[in-house]
């Protein structure tokens, strides 16, 4: 009696899933969405979930002419050029966990912060007005959380000053400091630990307090005097700890 | 009355399995109906004598290895490794077993065999195109030209090296 061979199309949902989390590269994840309709649409629901279990990507490039960014798959070694509309007359000046910062030229329009992959895009404020430098795509984000968390602070790094704000916000709050000393610098690496920002600054470390009284938010400068004096240091996170 | 040691498992196409009911208590499904006195007859499956005889072998092999963990017999611990290798390739060669015994470790409820065949299916589709995943696990392309081209704009960029 010869076998009917099933059609994997017809596989559970939830025994589908189960193969998928087990996809470690984008570029797999992206095939099997185009397999067949049932596959692609389980693949939507489930994008989100799989993206952070992807190993990480190098943001080399990105063109508003071609309206696309190049990544580079570190684990695969090759480079992936994403069509992305939303990059039209705009500036990607940084990413950070997976999300680019969209700045347009156009200074009165909103910044954005958009997820290449799952095309999550989250508003932020206008340009900042007092830009120091006038060059907005030096700007730098960090995200304490994922952007898509309601509660999730986005810090703003211009140079020699810091900005933060929560997604949806209609402007950025500027950080105040309680250092003292000369304030001629430029912040150096900023990270986010445990929801938390530290950021370098003048050879010195400063906790970054979101939750301060009154919606302030406010840099402290952290007891640890002068242990970063080379110009480029930067703030790791070792074994679970910073 | 729970008296016996074994468990009669009936296949669908009526082929009844005697198996040790220490080894069937891998299976959630099973291992409850065991708890609930509820496995003195025969318990009928919807599974084929085929697929449920390796199941049943799958689970035979993961018992007795369980049981000899503390022992350092070299020899059978090889033997065991080579059944699982032979495993893993006559189930990556053949999508229809592959199929029912997912089926089947989802329904008997068999956590580790479920993650073993996840994961196999899992290695076959790594590096394969959406052409050659279709024609591996016997899928039509169902898209419209338009959600084709919807599809394309959104996952196109991983289709070029």
């Amino acid at each position: 009696e010869p076998m009917l061979v099933r059609s994997w199309s017809d596989l559970p949902m939830r025994l589908l899933s189960e193969i998928f989390q087990k996809l470690t590269d984008c570029v797999d994840i992206s095939h099997c969405a185009a397999v067949c309709l049932s596959w692609q649409s389980l693949l939507r629901t489930l994008y989100r979930q799989l993206v952070c279990l992807q190993s990480p990507f190098l943001l080399l490039s990105s063109s508003s002419h071609y309206s696309s960014c190049t990544l580079f798959n570190a684990q695969t070694n090759k480079l992936h050029q994403i069509f992305l509309p939303q990059l039209k007359e705009s500036w990607c000046s940084s990413s950070h966990d997976g999300w680019l910062l969209i700045i347009p030229f156009r200074r009165e329009k909103n910044l954005c912060l958009l997820n290449p992959f799952t095309r999550d895009r989250v508003e932020l404020p206008p340009h900042l007005v007092e830009s120091s430098s006038g060059k907005a795509k030096d700007l730098r984000v960090v995200t304490s959380t994922s952007p898509l968390d309601p509660e999730c602070v986005v810090l703003a790094i211009d140079e020699q000053k810091l900005y933060s704000c929560r997604p949806g916000d209609k402007s950025w709050t500027k950080v105040v400091t309680n250092y003292k000393g000369v304030c001629n610098h430029s912040w150096g690496d900023t990270v986010s630990y445990k929801g938390e920002f530290y950021a370098e600054y003048g050879c010195r470390i400063f906790h970054i307090k979101v939750n301060g009284s009154g919606g302030v938010v406010e840099a402290v400068d952290l007891p640890v005097p002068y242990v970063v004096y080379d110009f480029n240091s930067y703030l790791v996170e070792l074994k679970g700890e910073l | 009355m729970a008296t016996t040691s074994t468990v009669k498992l009936r296949s669908g196409d009526n082929e009844v399995f005697e198996v040790e009911k220490q080894v069937m208590i891998q299976s959630g499904t099973i291992r409850n109906m065991i708890e609930d006195d509820a496995a003195d007859g025969e318990i009928p499956l919807q599974i084929s004598s085929r697929n449920l005889a390796k199941v049943v072998e799958w689970c035979k092999c993961m018992q007795h290895r369980d049981r000899n963990n503390n022992n350092d017999n070299k020899e059978e611990e090889e033997e065991e490794e080579e059944w699982e290798k032979k495993f893993d390739e006559e189930v990556s060669e053949d999508k229809d077993l592959h199929f029912g015994l997912l089926l089947a470790a989802n329904y008997l409820e068999i956590p580790a065999l479920l993650h073993r065949l996840c994961q196999l299916a899992a290695d076959i589709v790594k590096g394969k195109t959406p052409e050659e995943i279709r024609r591996t696990f016997n899928i039509k392309k169902d898209f419209t030209p338009e959600e084709e081209e919807a599809v394309m704009d959104e996952h196109g960029w991983a289709f070029h090296d």
